[in-house]
């Protein structure tokens, strides 16, 4: 049985993308929302904890159970053991 | 009207596909093989101007860091090794086959940096788990070759698929699949047969969004499907190729357990890749 890697708005999965530009329009949480790092003013480490997030949206979307979005993550962000 | 292609539009289109260069041809057959002329292999590459030239470029590279400049492919072949000119010549080979004007629609250099990415990856895995390194470069090289295939042989259908792609923010194998009725890996695992690849290299490439746990040579375990799959997911969540609706297609968990991939050694493979990628990538003129 698969568990979600993160708690998101089932409600939401699969919703078609209405805009193509900086913050994805999905609503599907945090995870989500923005794709353009700079354009958001954020910190160096949180820019990274987005896009990592972007990139995986599908995973997270559908709940997949995904070891490599952890991983990526603690890479990007510093965190590593 | 519908955009699905007929499957036996798709092996037309496939058997249409110019022949790889002979010399390429010789060096994917020759991938694992230990006993191999070097000084004929070196010989034969040095008559091809392209990729001699190509494969010289990027011998003299930063990505290999040598101290003198390296003239000739025989000196690139003692300086670097057959294994890693093999590499070098196929990589070069590949990319020479298919130029920006066959393929409209697709973004080619951000195509060949995600594929270079995915090689180096692979690469790195395979040292890591001892698996073939050089089988898995060529591999992760040209896991996507049937994106090339779909977007010069079908360009219309393929801007469709694009669109739907766009609209619904979906992995590109899902959309191939709703719109094309084919997807790349099936297509590419045509083109890897069409050009004569080895069984394993055709059936790597075939399944890497479905990696199997029997190989081609029928020993369970990881294969090399299981490594092109997590490479290709990997190449993807370094966003090497920096393409702004880049998505980390979905991950085999089955796939991953084969592999048994600690985190130190993933970290490792991590840091290869984006150490090597800009410096392959600038050599390649990609």
């Amino acid at each position: 049985m698969s568990r979600r890697v993160v708690d998101l708005d089932s409600s939401t999965a699969a919703k078609p993308a209405t805009d193509a530009g900086a913050c994805l329009p999905l609503h599907v949480g945090d995870a989500d929302r923005c794709s353009a790092d700079d354009a958001c003013g954020l910190d160096p480490t949180e820019s990274a904890r987005q896009r990592v997030r972007h990139l995986f949206r599908h995973s997270l979307r559908c709940g997949e159970v995904n070891p490599l979005l952890h991983m990526l993550l603690r890479y990007r962000t510093g965190s590593t053991q | 009207m519908s955009s699905r292609l007929h499957p036996q539009d798709v092996v037309d289109r496939v058997s249409e596909l110019p022949a790889l260069p002979a010399i390429v041809m010789e060096l994917l057959t020759s991938l694992g093989e230990s006993d191999v002329d070097t000084e004929s292999l070196a010989r034969r590459i040095s008559l091809d101007q392209a990729l001699a030239s190509k494969t010289l470029r990027l011998a003299n590279s930063s990505f290999y860091g040598m101290s003198r400049q390296v003239t000739s492919i025989a000196d690139a072949t003692s300086i670097l090794g057959l294994r890693t000119l093999r590499n070098v010549a196929i990589a070069a080979g590949v990319a020479g086959s298919f130029l920006p004007s066959c393929c409209p629609g697709l973004d080619l250099k951000a195509f060949w940096q995600h594929s270079i990415a995915t090689a180096l990856c692979a690469r790195a895995m395979a040292e890591v788990l001892h698996l073939d390194e050089d089988s898995a470069f060529t591999l992760g090289l040209l896991h996507d070759i049937g994106r090339l295939a779909l977007a010069s042989g079908f360009p219309t259908e393929h801007a469709e698929m694009l669109r739907h792609r766009k609209v619904m923010d979906c992995p590109p194998l899902d959309a191939e699949r709703v719109v094309l009725g084919t997807d790349h890996a099936v297509v590419g695992g045509q083109i890897a047969e069409h050009w004569r690849f080895a069984p394993g290299l055709v059936a790597a490439i075939a399944g890497h969004h479905d990696p199997q746990p029997i190989d081609a040579a029928g020993i369970a375990g990881a294969s090399l499907s299981d490594l092109v799959h997590i490479a290709d997911n990997v190449a993807h969540a370094l966003d090497l190729a920096h393409a702004a609706d880049d998505l980390v297609p979905p991950l085999s968990i089955d796939a991953w357990s084969r592999l048994a991939l600690e985190e130190s050694l993933c970290l490792k493979v991590f840091r290869r890749a984006e150490v090597e990628h800009d410096a392959l990538c600038q050599a390649l003129m990609i």
